[in-house]
């Protein structure tokens, strides 16, 4: 945490210093402590757009989650499932977002639904992937003892499948809510008058690179919370992933 | 009680080629009795438990249980795999009671079990532990708790001792004999012990007198092969 925190720190003075020696226009790329005073300045409008853009975050999120989820398990479970949705998936993980975005607008009109749904489809697809290659990746000597004693697949999905995927369900989350972010900002740069996309787009066309660039402060900042309270999340609900993990950590350390 | 007759099973490879794991075995184990596998790697110890544990069907002959023939898994058994396959975010007392849930037996009424079965495998006060904080070898003996908890009437065991590891020597041979006093005076076949890999190409079989008078004398590596093998030429090391 230290060394990355100074080395981002001096960048930042360096690219302040840059930019005093060689005078830069600030139109074209602000100095540092512009950002921070003009963040300082707008900081209710800033907050205002930003909770905008993290509720069509959260929302493309959850719904990724409510979508994703059963999907894999449905892929794991049923071949067929699989050999007709599987294709599916990758072709519409190939068309690329921002091109489906206007069409999406046009569908569902300029407001926050449309932003959601784009956030949705960039962020389901690594949860599906990460979630199904979790369930499939149960030691077969597990399913074994399972079986042993005659368990039914839920109790067996329950106790032990979904269980032992959880980190890679998780790992799947973590990709999502930073792709969750983007698929909202994607979607109000296309056709939005609020949120922090929305802020960015207009700030920029009239040369205030100073708020655009502090929206995009905002946004990183967002990202960064979002995917630390998913790993959070991960603590608390299988501590035995983090705890043998930071345990093999040691082991290379030493 | 466990009746093997002309049991063979062939797998069929990812390539189409058959693989003969077991062929034509033919054994009778009796009630109390002890009975070890003793083979190479690779000549169908694992395979012959799992045909007796319901697990894998039989390509050829039958496999009939108190008369009754095996078909599919069925709960009056123990299993021990030759590796752990403990679920990590079990506690060790979890891990033993994982048999009764999966079982829809009451918890509660076998914690006094679990825990008594956790005190015999040398395991007293690591009940709140996690699997990734012990050895190899204790976690071994934590799936032999599991595989007692429910009271079986048959014992299988793949290799049990295979992990037994690390632990300075007289603390490793009293686990073992903990571990194993665990299991004696059931009527089981278990598979393979350490050193098994010296015997002779063909899957090995001996059916031989119960152990248990051993157990407290021997140390645990050698009590079986003594026991029941002394027929054959295994060295009780
Ligand atoms: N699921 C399987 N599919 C195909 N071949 C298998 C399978 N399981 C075991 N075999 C083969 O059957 C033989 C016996 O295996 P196994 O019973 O595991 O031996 P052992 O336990 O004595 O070391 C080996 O040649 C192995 O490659
Ligand atoms: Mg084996």
């Amino acid at each position: 945490m230290l060394v990355p925190t100074g080395v981002l720190l001096g960048v930042l003075v360096l690219w302040e210093l840059i930019w005093r020696v060689f005078s830069v226009p600030q139109f074209v790329v602000p100095l540092p402590s512009g950002i921070l005073v003009e963040t300082w300045q707008w900081r209710g409008y800033l907050l205002w757009h930003g909770w905008v853009t993290l509720y069509e975050t959260l929302g493309g999120f959850a719904l990724s989650i409510a979508v994703g989820t059963p999907l894999a398990v449905m892929i794991v479970y049923s071949p067929t499932l699989r050999r007709a949705v599987y294709p599916l998936l990758v072709v519409t993980q190939s068309v690329p977002k921002v091109a489906i975005a206007p069409v999406l607008l046009l569908l569902l009109g300029a407001g926050q639904t449309s932003k959601i749904v784009v956030a949705f489809l960039v962020a389901f697809f690594p949860i599906v992937v990460d979630t199904a290659t979790g369930l499939a990746a149960t030691p077969p000597e597990l399913l074994d003892l399972s079986r042993s004693y005659r368990a039914s697949a839920f109790k067996t999905f329950m106790k032990v499948r979904f269980p032992m995927a959880l980190p890679f369900f998780f790992s799947g989350l973590k990709v999502a809510v930073t792709l969750s972010v983007i698929g909202a900002v994607v979607g109000e740069f296309v056709g939005s008058d609020q949120g922090l996309g929305y802020v960015i787009v207009s700030a920029t066309s009239y040369w205030k690179s100073n708020l655009a660039f502090a929206a995009m402060l905002l946004l990183a900042v967002m990202a960064i919370g979002l995917f630390a309270l998913v790993e959070l999340a991960e603590r608390l609900v299988c501590p035995w992933f983090a705890f043998s993990r930071e345990r093999a950590d040691e082991g290379v350390r030493l | 009680m466990i009746e093997l007759a002309a049991v063979s099973k062939t797998y069929r490879s990812r390539h189409g080629e058959a693989v003969r794991a077991v062929e034509d075995v033919t054994l009778d184990v009796k009630e109390k009795e002890f009975v070890s596998l003793v083979g190479p790697s690779g000549c169908g110890k694992s395979t012959l438990l799992k045909l007796v544990s319901g697990l894998t069907p039989v390509t050829r002959g039958a496999i009939r249980i108190r008369g009754q023939e095996v078909r599919e898994p069925f709960p009056d058994v123990g299993f021990v795999f030759q590796s752990a396959v403990l679920l990590p975010w079990r506690t060790v007392v979890d891990n033993v009671l994982f048999s009764i849930e999966m079982l829809g037996g009451s918890r509660h009424e076998h914690r006094d079990r679990a825990q008594a079965l956790i005190e015999l495998a040398g395991l007293a006060g690591f009940e709140r532990k996690y699997p990734w904080e012990l050895s190899g070898g204790m976690q071994q003996r934590v799936a032999i708790c599991r595989a007692l908890v429910h009271d079986p009437s048959i014992l299988l065991m793949d290799e049990p001792f295979g992990a037994l590891d690390g632990a300075p020597r007289p603390a490793g041979a009293r686990a073992r004999r903990r571990a194993a006093t665990a299991a004696h005076g059931r009527h089981g076949v278990h598979a393979g012990l350490q050193g098994a890999e010296r015997r002779g190409p063909e899957p090995h079989l001996h059916a031989g007198e119960p152990c248990a008078p051993q157990l407290r004398t021997g140390s645990a590596p050698c009590w079986c092969r003594r026991a029941c093998c002394s027929a054959c030429s295994c060295s009780g090391s």
